[in-house]
């Protein structure tokens, strides 16, 4: 096996083929003042801008899904008078029409520092523009030159919806030293269904011609590997045992989410937010149980799990009129709303029960029980579960997401009847890592080994206090991580319902025992990825 | 000057797609639309960089107001308006 690279896959089918290195972009010019009239340096502006507009309507003429909005998008900002009024002023300056165009969309940068997520990486699109509209000051053509036939896995620093646009065929596969898994090129590679590794720190070390395997289900390329190096959908080389060794449910959060999870054992978790995001005065009852009713009717059958709303400052509903908080996941949000807001919570489980009970005498096989978010100590578990089983809920649970709740477990038995875990924030409390700050993302892999083995405390903790045990986050949603969830001792798993298929699967092709020793290999690694590879491993 | 409120509810917040909808309607009212996130500056409703500086995400609130004293305008651009950013 040649040299292994590392980043982060998307798709999951492996390819293999040699490198294609696309050159690097042309460093845009140092900043010149023009010894022509301000008009001329402006009309100059004015063509680039129309040009370029010219070029994106060819484009997304080439281009469909996702692309083709991404694209749109990208065209209606090139084209926003906004920005040809501000580069007039600095033509006024006296600067030339390159400089202007560099300096205008200075300014709107500068309005957009210290975004994250997907406003931070939108200063790429304004980036491009200002690149392609400097390029057509300059007179330079600027195209991607791929083979006419064959196959190539392309490897660049960096890509930008135009260069992905003029992709062939030829092109089997992408490796990018940047990118994220929500940048363009993760995005736009998933929806054409190319194989790509973005965030591949080493990919300048990747020689043109070199065949390489990419193997995005293992985020790794092998330079002049074989594909049998690579791993496939492991489950399906491996016999099944025909039924799945723990329940998987689906995770819910409207009427359409539910009636795609139709194949799942049941609803883990039914997020109960976007009902009242747009509502600006307090729902009536009668509205909520007819909400929750429909809702229901809409899940598949077997218990589902209602979380009562999880609200805070970074997710605000109108009518709780909650404060803004200089650190929201650190603040008022989840369970801790109830206390100021009693009385809607109050009537929220009171709406569930009653929505439950209407939907039952319908004839559907179902069982309601309700669940709180963001729990930190004994007493907020006792008056959640006191004022659901008034309101006549039977089965009550808290939601596993403070580290501070994990120790005292032992003390919530008879308290309380399950836990379910929410693997995305236990990951931020337990590292410290904001979860929408993408410089500290790396931390929140959930193959870290601290946070495996906080989970297995968990499973263990619940099981020998007659406390039943599940896995809500993104992690049940993993097919190879829900083998190492049973493995841990928890009693089911909820994942996003277009997963439920592939990790039932998963889950129909181990039995207790070896689960176990998938689960017991990935604990005892040292970090993320090869926790990962040690479970993998175990079924090969 | 007419104002009114409403939540984001689409998932990727005000750009891309939401945004550049919501300056084409704005851009095809009969007066000028300003848009800010309560409590902050305000910004033109059919310029989608300035949408974009916003940074306004799900679940966030907009302060929109119409340079109009004719109500019946005002709930109509504002009704276009929150189809663009609500599912």
């Amino acid at each position: 096996m040649g040299e292994v690279f590392t980043g982060i896959g998307v798709g999951s089918t492996a390819v293999r083929a040699p490198i294609f290195r696309l050159a690097a972009r042309t460093a845009l010019p140092e900043l010149a003042k023009s010894s022509h009239a301000a008009d001329a340096e402006f009309a100059k502006v004015q063509s680039a801008i129309a040009e370029l507009e010219r070029v994106f309507a060819e484009k997304i003429a080439a281009a469909d899904g996702q692309l083709r909005d991404i694209l749109e998008a990208q065209a209606a900002l090139a084209g926003d008078p906004e920005l040809a009024d501000t580069a007039a002023q600095f033509c006024k300056e006296g600067w030339n029409a390159a400089s202007s165009i560099q300096l205008a969309m200075q300014e709107f940068k500068v309005l957009l520092q210290g975004a994250e997520g997907e406003f931070g990486e939108r200063v790429a699109d304004l980036d491009e523009i200002v690149y392609r509209l400097v390029q057509i000051v300059n007179g330079n053509t600027d195209h991607v030159s791929l083979p006419k036939s064959g196959a190539v896995i392309v490897v660049a620093h960096d890509l930008t919806p135009m260069d992905t646009v003029a992709f062939t065929d030829v092109v089997v596969g992408v490796i990018t030293e940047k990118g994220g898994p929500t940048s363009h090129t993760a995005i736009v590679c998933r929806s054409r269904g190319i194989p790509a590794l973005v965030a591949c720190k080493k990919a300048a070390q990747l020689v043109d011609g070199d065949v390489v395997v990419l193997d995005p289900d293992n985020s790794q390329v092998i330079v002049g590997g074989e594909l049998a190096e690579a791993s496939q959908r492991w489950w399906e080389q491996r016999q099944n045992l025909g039924r799945s060794l723990i329940p998987v449910m689906a995770n819910v959060g409207s009427v359409k989410d539910a009636q795609q999870a139709s194949s799942a054992a049941g609803v883990g978790l039914l997020r109960t937010e976007l009902f009242f995001l747009d509502k600006t005065t307090t729902p009536t009852r009668q509205e909520q149980i007819d909400l929750y009713a429909t809702t229901f009717a809409a899940c598949p059958d077997g218990e589902i799990i209602v979380r009562t709303l999880d609200a805070g400052s970074d997710k605000p509903i109108p009518f709780l009129h909650m404060e803004k908080e200089e650190n929201p996941a650190l603040g008022v949000r989840g369970q801790r709303v109830a206390e100021v807001a009693p009385d809607f919570y109050r009537e929220q489980v009171e709406a569930i029960g009653i929505a439950a009970a209407e939907v039952q005498k319908s004839g559907k096989q179902i069982s309601v029980s309700v669940m709180a978010p963001m729990i930190a100590t004994i007493a907020e578990a006792k008056d959640f579960a006191a004022m659901a089983r008034a309101a006549g809920i039977t089965r009550v649970g808290v939601m596993v997401e403070i580290p501070a709740i994990v120790s005292v477990i032992p003390q919530l038995k008879g308290v309380i009847d399950f836990v379910s875990v929410g693997t995305n924030d236990l990951s931020q409390y337990l590292f410290a890592a904001d979860r929408v700050n993408s410089n500290v993302a790396h931390l929140l892999n959930p193959w870290e080994p601290a946070l495996l083995s906080t989970l297995a405390q968990i499973a263990q903790l619940a099981r020998e206090n007659s406390i039943k045990s599940g896995v809500c986050g993104e992690a049940a949603s993993d097919p190879l991580l829900a083998v190492v969830l049973a493995g841990l001792g928890f009693d089911s798993v909820s994942a996003s319902p277009s997963s439920v298929a592939d990790v039932v699967q998963a889950l129909s092709v181990v039995d207790a025992e070896l689960a176990r020793s998938v689960a017991a290999s990935a604990l005892s690694a040292h970090d993320a990825q090869s926790s990962k590879q040690a479970a993998r491993k175990k079924l090969a | 000057m007419i104002t009114k409120e409403c939540v984001i509810t689409v998932k990727v917040g005000l750009h891309a797609r939401p945004a550049n909808e919501f300056a084409a309607v704005a851009k095809s009212a009969p007066c000028e639309v300003l848009v800010g996130k309560a409590g902050q500056a305000q910004v033109k409703g059919n310029s989608p960089l300035r949408l974009l500086t916003l940074k306004a995400h799900e679940g966030d609130t907009l302060v929109i107001s119409f340079d109009t004293d004719d109500a019946q305008v005002a709930e109509e651009i504002f009704a276009k308006l929150v189809a663009t950013i609500t599912e």
